[in-house]
């Protein structure tokens, strides 16, 4: 016998019985599916009987329904009613002709009653029709019934079930000529739909008609059955879907299954009710049969479970035989095990001890290893400072080899910036203190020399005597360039790298006090670049930097290094020539001129400010100072006087000191607290110069400040306009203007010669620069109760140069409450085509330049010409100003019709007058008088 | 609403003229030996609709069966009748009634909705009402008259009925119950048109529409049928006489065939019988006489 057979017939005779188990499991298994599989379908095909059966029984009951609608429907489209209604229409009354129609529609309701039968019974107990407003025309049938109240204006048929009086209406309306004339009622008797219902024979599913709340309907008899107590909650069960019934959905239908199949278009459903039993036979379920099955599995589990139970009993026993033998053996070996233990803890413990020993030791070796060889250098030397060792961080700082270094003393790479004193009374520290520290600088092997902190730490034995010298040199590079940067920041202006003003008024006092030692002259030139300020306003402040930067090396490269060239501030620098080297005052002055002229002339070239070519002039101011000057102030305000009256002069120019200038100066600084104080009062006015179009007619004027001084008497603009800008008031003066103007156009808006003039104002590129600009003048056309509309706001180019978005942004918000603008002194500044379309603009004024010129110089003609077709391009009216002479106007008048404002047309005038020369030219004058144009000998 | 003169003319005429028929009256026994009846019926309305049934033709039927005779129909006009049921004509003149002519008797009993006037009395011997009528003034739909409103004042009705004729043209069917005679619609300024193409009463409303007249006159059975069948292009505008009784008419001498009849009626109302006869073929007649069958109710 082969081996292989001979092993399984081995485990065949030790496994029969539970092969043979298994086979009758398998069989079993095999019946159960087969008998679960068949149980599912019965099971689904009664399902399918049982929800067939009810939906034939909802077709029924609705077909019925249906039927009724359908009959009450016709009845109320006979011809009987149709005629009725039509000899209604003909206004024939109830006595004398539509009698015989209401006959007719009873006789038609009365054959109905008698012949609708359903099922053997009438189908309607009672006929009825009404009329529009509901009052009876027809009515046949049972009287003993009552009729439901007619639902007006009814739509299409209905049926509703009166549950309580077990009535069924259906009802119709009358239609009659597009509209609903009536309705047709027919009642019936709820019972008809008994024959619906079947019988609830014994064995057979139960059937039941409910209501939407609940009521049982059908069968009438049910009394206080579970299904009439548990009404609602079967009504409320889903629809179409066969429902096991539980205690807590149904208490008392426990074990029932439930279909409800509502009736489409009612409050009604169709309850079928069947146990179990009724619905399935008695047949097991598929759970059960389901639960046969897994019996079946876990009886033979649990027989398998018992014979391997009974096996492993046998082999422990033999175990339990085997164990106690050997566990007599390792007793003795356990005692022998136990003492060879404590004899190795023992030893352990010992050796643990040294171990911690040691490990203590070797981590204060470790840390005094890691802080030798940090980052800051660190040398040891014996007491005598001969260096025994040197960290890498020393050795890479010096750039001496460590053998190089030991065996040498410190002296190797001592700074011979520190005397001998220094060096003795740090051996002193170190011996009666044993430390030292402070600044060290050392000499590298190349020869540079480093700033170092150094700390000197004396080591001492155990007996307190000093052993060794530890040296550790801290880095102190980024300190000490902390340390000038903040002199820096605090001595030297950041933009042009100058000396600031705190430094230069530290150097002329230290130049005055050399000058009383040594009796020289020396100069202070101030200086001021001319225009600075339009420039930062029309290209902006990076552009002014760029100036200054540019301004700042011209000025150095004039005078020499001994000497301090400083920004004072803004576009101000002060160069102080401490020492002349003489001294004669003539001598002096010369010199100081010399450098003087040398700056004016370093400003000859334009300067190149990225895409611009900027011309700058400088106006400096001089004043020389002696020994018996002491006061800096003073010498800086002296400088400042003559610079001011350089400024006076003409721009561009040198001025020494003058003791007139003082004078000049107070004058101005009281214009500006007048100016102040009048401005406070208000006590500026406008004068209007009249702006008329082509044909001479009057259009308006230019508002221009004027400011009648009390001492005075009238200012020019030309003098306080530039005094309150430099005393910052220029802000607060046009406001005034925008007020006074604004208060002007409400007082003409009363009087109908002045009602339709507009006012131009001016606005500055300073206020328009202002956040709050569109609600201040908001603010006061809203108090002033001007009209936007006769407001013109005239806006200089240098206005809209810098910072295009936001003034077109402000412009737009003025121009819709109806603001115009004007741009001013167009083609004297820096004119772009590309921002002049973006600009909401209404009018070009061609500058009193321009015109002034425009009949000797070709170009101002060509100008004057060429703004003129730029506006007719851009549709944009065109106004030229300073028009003086007939010639001018003519010229002008040659390329278009352009409005004008100039002498020639009127001179700025008051108030008054101008409303009296408005009012001789106002269309509204006397009837016999025509309106007139501004007579230009009129000014 | 007649006139006293016309009244009595009528009763003498009636009385001169008793003798004289009583000579050839059919009565009851004489009937029974023939063994049929011989009904004289109109083609009008309902009552004789000349497809073999009716009202009358009903009615009739159930007399002869009940007094045991077969029953024969025989047509005739609202211009013969009367000469086919007397053999004689009756002729009004002057507001009497005279009776001349020979003529063959062509039946025993006149049932066709008869209306009893008492010209007709003075010559003919009436049961008890059999329908109740009323004659109408009627009009297209399209007429710019309108129907009145109604009131519980009947003459009131009518005068405010004859007021609306004006002299608008009235088709009028001479010797029927729409003689304009029987009305004092005559020589009152009433453009009367009367209707001779036909003696068939239900032709009136046609012929109106046909535009021969404005207006035309029309009995309340005839208005019923006539209301649903010109439904929309007809209104009745209101009464031109009161209430009118229909009956079945005899011979002056055949008071028994009369009062067999009378007894027939009575059981008829009485078994309900002939209140199916009336929703049969007049629906709504009961509807416009309430007063009427309360009473036969």
């Amino acid at each position: 016998m082969q081996p292989w057979l001979a092993n399984f017939s081995r485990f065949l005779a030790l496994r029969w019985p539970f092969i043979a188990a298994a086979a009758f499991l398998s069989s079993i298994l095999f019946l159960i599916v087969n008998l679960y599989t068949s149980q599912v379908e019965l099971r689904q095909n009664a399902d399918a009987r049982f929800l067939s059966i009810g939906e034939a029984r909802t077709s029924q009951i609705g077909e019925f329904l249906i039927e009724r609608r359908q009959a009450v429907a016709r009845l109320a489209a006979s011809e009987d009613i149709s005629n009725y209604f039509s000899n209604l229409d003909l206004g024939m009354s109830v006595k004398y002709g539509l009698f015989a129609n209401l006959a007719a529609i009873e006789g038609r309701f009365q054959t109905t009653l008698d012949e609708d039968k359903y099922r053997g019974q009438p189908c309607y107990l009672r006929l009825t029709f009404f009329d529009n407003n509901g009052v009876t025309q027809a009515d046949v049938g049972a009287s003993g019934v009552a009729t439901l109240s007619p639902v007006l204006n009814l739509v299409e048929p209905n049926v509703q079930i009166d549950e309580k009086r077990r009535l069924l209406v259906a009802s119709a309306p009358v239609l009659q000529k597009g509209g609903v004339r009536g309705t047709v009622q027919g009642i019936s008797d709820l019972n008809l739909l008994a024959s619906l219902v079947p019988s609830n024979d014994l064995g057979q599913p139960h059937e039941f008609l409910l209501a939407d709340d609940g009521e049982v309907l059908f069968p009438v008899e049910l009394g206080h059955s579970p299904v009439a107590t548990n009404g609602p909650a079967l009504a409320a069960l889903p629809a179409g879907r066969i429902q096991a019934l539980s205690v807590v959905l149904a208490p008392g239908l426990k074990g029932y299954f439930a279909l409800r199949l509502p009736l489409r278009g009612t409050r009604l459903s169709v309850l079928r009710l069947a146990s179990e039993e009724e619905l399935y036979g008695s047949t097991l379920s598929p759970t059960s049969v389901f639960c046969l099955g897994l019996l079946a599995i876990a009886l033979f589990v649990l027989a398998v479970g018992f014979e391997r139970m009974r096996q492993n009993s046998a082999r422990l026993q033999i175990k339990f035989v085997e164990s106690n033998r050997h566990r007599a053996e390792l007793a003795e070996h356990n005692l022998a095990l136990s003492q060879e233990i404590k004899r190795r803890e023992a030893i352990e413990i010992d050796l643990q001890q040294q171990s911690d020993a040691l490990d203590k030791t070797n981590a204060e070796l470790r840390i005094a290893a890691a802080a030798f060889n940090a980052q800051e250098g660190m040398i040891v030397t014996d007491t005598k400072g001969v260096i025994l060792s040197a960290n890498r961080a020393f050795v890479t700082l010096t750039g001496y080899a460590m053998e190089e270094l030991v065996g040498q003393t410190a002296r190797l790479f001592q700074s011979h910036r520190r005397n001998a004193e220094f060096y003795q009374s740090l051996w002193n520290s170190l011996q009666s203190t044993g430390s030292w520290q402070g600044d060290m600088s050392i000499r590298t092997k190349s020869g540079e020399h480093c700033a170092r902190w150094l700390t000197i730490s004396a080591v001492k034995n155990e007996a307190g005597e000093v052993t060794n010298y530890i040296g550790s040199y801290y880095d102190i590079s980024k300190l000490k360039h902390a340390e000038e940067k903040i002199r820096e920041l605090a001595f030297f202006d950041q933009l042009t790298g100058l000396p600031n003003r705190v430094l230069l008024i530290d150097r002329v006092r230290q130049a005055l006090n050399a000058n009383t030692r040594h009796k020289s002259y020396g100069a202070v030139l101030f200086i001021d670049l001319d225009n600075f300020k339009t420039l930062n306003d029309s290209l902006g402040h990076d552009i002014g930097d760029l100036l200054l930067k540019a301004a700042a090396q011209r000025i150095a490269r004039c005078v020499s290094a001994e000497d301090t060239v400083a920004r004072f501030g803004g576009d101000e620098f002060v160069v102080l020539l401490a020492n002349l080297g003489t001294q004669k005052a003539k001598t002096a002055a010369l010199q100081a001129e010399a450098v003087g002229e040398k700056i004016v002339a370093a400003f000859t070239d334009t300067f190149r400010l990225h895409a611009y070519e900027y011309p700058c002039t400088p106006s400096i101011g001089v004043t020389l100072f002696s020994s018996k000057d002491n006061n800096v102030d003073e010498l800086l305000k002296r400088a400042d006087l003559a610079m001011y009256d350089a400024k006076t002069a003409g721009r561009n120019g040198l001025r020494f000191f003058d003791p007139v200038m003082q004078t000049m100066i107070s004058a101005r600084a009281a214009l500006e607290t007048d100016l102040r104080e009048d401005l406070k009062r208000e006590a500026f006015l406008l004068h209007y110069q009249p702006q008329v179009d082509h044909g001479g007619r009057l259009l308006g004027a230019e508002a221009l400040a004027r400011w009648p001084h009390a001492q005075k008497g009238m200012v020019s603009p030309s003098e306080f306009i530039p005094a309150a800008e430099s005393a910052g008031l220029i802000l607060p003066l046009g406001a005034l203007m925008l007020k006074i103007a604004c208060r002007q156009l409400a007082s003409w808006s009363s009087d109908p010669a002045t009602e339709h003039l507009s006012v131009a104002i001016n606005v500055s590129a300073l206020q328009m620069r202002q956040k709050n600009f569109v609600d201040q003048i908001r603010t006061i056309i809203e108090q002033t109760g001007a009209n936007p509309r006769r407001l013109k706001i005239e806006l200089t180019e240098s206005t809209l140069v810098s910072n295009v978005d936001d003034v077109i942004a402000k412009m737009d918000k003025l121009k819709a409450i109806g603001i115009s603008f004007s741009l001013d002194d167009f083609g004297t500044g820096y004119s772009s085509l590309s921002y002049l379309k973006r600009l909401p603009i209404d009018q070009l004024k061609i500058d009193r330049s321009f015109v002034k010129d425009v009949l000797v110089d070709p170009n101002s003609a060509a100008i004057a010409k060429m703004i003129i077709a730029l506006s007719r391009s851009l549709g944009l009216s065109v106004i030229a100003e300073g028009v003086e002479t007939e010639e001018q106007y003519t010229f002008l008048a040659r390329y278009g019709r352009l409005n004008y404002q100039g002498y020639l047309f009127g001179r700025p005038l008051p108030p008054e007058d101008f409303e009296t020369l408005a009012r001789a030219f106002s269309p509204r004058q006397a009837p016999n008088q025509k309106p007139a144009s501004v007579n230009r000998t009129y000014a | 609403m007649f006139s006293k003169r016309f009244v009595l003319g009528s009763l003498s005429g009636a009385m001169a003229c008793l003798f004289v028929a009583s000579s050839w009256a059919a009565d009851l026994a004489e009937i029974k030996k023939r063994g049929e009846i011989r009904h004289i019926g109109i083609r009008y309305a309902n009552f004789v609709t000349g497809a073999g049934d009716g009202f009358d033709v009903e009615l009739m039927q159930g007399f002869a069966k009940r007094i045991g005779v077969s029953y024969k129909l025989v047509y005739s006009d609202f211009y013969s009748v009367i000469r086919d049921l007397l053999g004689k004509d009756a002729v009004r003149k002057n507001g009497e009634v005279a009776l001349t002519g020979d003529y063959p008797i062509k039946g025993d009993v006149i049932s066709s909705g008869f209306t009893i006037l008492p010209w007709r009395e003075a010559v003919l011997l009436y049961s008890d009402p059999t329908l109740p009528s009323q004659v109408l003034l009627v009009a297209p739909a399209e007429s710019d008259l309108k129907p009145i409103e109604g009131s519980a004042d009947l003459e009131a009705d009518i005068a405010e009925t004859r007021q609306a004729i004006g002299s608008r043209s009235v088709l009028v069917m001479e010797r029927t119950c729409l003689d304009p005679a029987n009305y004092d619609l005559v020589n009152v300024g009433i453009d009367l048109k009367a209707y001779n193409k036909s003696s068939n009463l239900n032709e009136m409303v046609p012929a109106m529409l046909n535009r021969e007249a404005e207006l035309t006159l029309l009995d309340v059975p005839d208005a019923i049928l006539d209301l649903r069948k010109w439904a929309g292009r007809i209104k009745i505008l209101g009464p031109i006489s009161g209430p009118q009784m229909l009956a079945t008419a005899f011979p002056k001498d055949a008071t028994a065939l009369r009062d067999e009849f009378n007894a027939y009626l009575r059981d008829l109302k009485a078994s309900g019988a002939y209140d199916r006869l009336v929703n049969k073929y007049y629906p709504g007649i009961r509807r416009f006489f309430p007063e009427f069958y309360a009473k036969t109710n």
